[in-house]
């Protein structure tokens, strides 16, 4: 199941606006997967791990995971509003390269979840940059969250 | 944002009675034995700050994700695989705490995803006595326990399977998380390492069981690359003599690990469906293994985990 865009959309543009998503910074692991794991809907159950950085506008952070034949995934990503839009790229790797680019919500409307299927085991780099708005004098780092859903692919359901 | 622990508190006990009082005597608390359980001071530096500055986060599958592997490979429940719940009490050093704690959510979980639900509760208790030395009692507040009350009290299998799973699940992404904010990430770390050392432990031990099961070889072949992500995460924290210790074990794990033949050249195929949104990612096999090297690999993991039960 795909959550419609417009969906997403309003549910950002209102974390985003309500500050809903502040956070003292010694909690950005816990409240800020909260935040960012009920946007994986029912479909998905969690994997029950949190991976969360605190960025400072400009910088990136990279996670390495393996996903694995068989399973819907869907990843969300969440940030504080000082961060500005995230840039969000997927890579598969070669070894311990990094490989070819898999996605760039830069050509999908800034979307800042992924829903996709695993046809066979890969392990993947997801790159996370902060781009804070422009004309920004104080720029104040923030939390970032990364919360990981999947389900069985045949049956559509966590078995 | 301040998490209530009065509640947290009330909650963990209230789980006590219910499930330990109630059910499983047997698994009784580890509290009040260990001396070295305080958490480091808030301001005590460690390597996690280098380890942010360098902005790479190393994940893990959880204890249901290799549950769920274990499980879509075709094999079966082996109870007399499992850590023994009557070992908790055995259990008295942070180190030993944790990894346990890593352990009993694996069997907590392989348990529960294969509908062993009585089986499954025990492990629960054994779970909650653990959290409550280490002091993360968090992962239990009173919703939890009043989702748990009501779970159990449900008729049908399936409803009360899928609820188990889910409850646990959360309740190891709170623990974890309250660690992580704590500051405490090298407990965080040990718990990861025993969850995957067991997960890792009743696959290959499943494999030599049954040699025919490819796919059950081809996720042993797999864990490579989570290895790969383990050894990072804990080096991170090396210069602690128990996350040193685990580290020492997982980096021999690694050089058999690292007979594993990995593919560089696999060719990756990517489609995306337009209009359901949804991209498919599929390719070639990655990783290859002999039925020899699987058992390698599992004699060396079975010792390493039989030390970490002893």
């Amino acid at each position: 199941m795909t959550v419609p865009k417009h969906v997403l959309f309003n549910l950002l543009a209102v974390t985003l606006i309500s500050g809903s998503f502040f956070y003292a910074s010694a909690q950005c692991e816990g409240y800020g997967y909260k935040q960012c794991v009920k946007y994986l809907d029912n479909e998905y159950k969690s994997n029950g791990q949190s991976n969360s950085a605190i960025l400072s506008p400009g910088e990136t952070t990279k996670v390495n995971m393996v996903f694995y034949k068989g399973y819907d995934y869907r990843i969300v990503f969440c940030a504080e509003e000082q961060l500005g839009q995230l840039a969000i790229k997927v890579y598969n790797t070669k070894g311990r390269d990094k490989g070819e680019l898999l996605f760039d919500n830069s050509q999908h409307e800034n979307a800042f979840h992924w829903d996709f299927t695993m046809k066979a085991t890969q392990r993947l780099v997801i790159e996370v940059s902060s781009t804070p708005p422009e004309g920004e004098e104080e720029l104040e780092e923030g939390c970032v969250t990364i919360a990981l859903g999947l389900r069985n692919s045949s049956q559509k359901g966590f078995k | 944002m301040k998490l209530n622990l009065h509640h947290m508190k009330t909650g963990f006990y209230s789980l006590l009675l219910f499930a330990g009082i109630t059910f499983f005597p047997a698994c009784s608390s580890t509290e009040n034995q260990d001396s070295n359980e305080a958490p480091p001071p808030a301001s005590s530096p460690d390597k996690e700050d280098l380890n942010q500055a360098q902005q790479v986060l190393y994940s893990m599958p959880s204890p249901f994700e290799l549950a769920s592997l274990i499980k879509n490979s075709g094999a079966t429940f082996s109870k007399e695989l499992i850590n023994s719940p009557e070992s908790v009490s055995k259990y008295t050093t942070s180190k030993s705490r944790a990894l346990n704690l890593g352990i009993y959510g694996a069997d907590l979980s392989y348990a529960s995803i294969f509908g062993q639900t009585q089986e499954a509760m025990k492990y629960l208790q054994c779970v909650k006595s653990i959290t409550e030395a280490l002091g993360i009692s968090a992962s239990f507040d009173s919703e939890t326990m009043k989702r748990i009350d009501k779970t159990m009290a449900k008729k049908d299998e399936k409803d009360r399977d899928d609820e188990l799973q889910e409850i646990v699940s959360e309740a190891y992404l709170t623990a974890n998380a309250f660690l992580k904010d704590n500051e405490r990430t090298k407990t965080a770390s040990l718990i990861l390492a025993g969850g995957w050392v067991e997960g890792l432990f009743i696959a290959s031990s499943l494999s030599r069981k049954t040699e025919k099961n490819k796919d059950l070889l081809m996720m042993i072949a797999e864990q490579k690359f989570s290895l790969e992500n383990l050894v990072s995460l804990l080096e991170a924290y090396e210069e602690d003599q128990q996350v040193a210790e685990v580290l020492k074990d997982m980096n021999e794990l690694l050089t058999i690990y690292n007979k594993v033949e990995e593919s560089t050249s696999a060719a990756v195929k990517v489609s995306t469906d337009t209009v359901k949104n949804v991209t498919e990612i599929g390719g070639d096999a990655i990783v290859s293994i002999t039925p020899e090297l699987a058992a390698e690999i599992s004699a060396k993991i079975s010792s390493i985990r039989n030390m970490y039960i002893q």
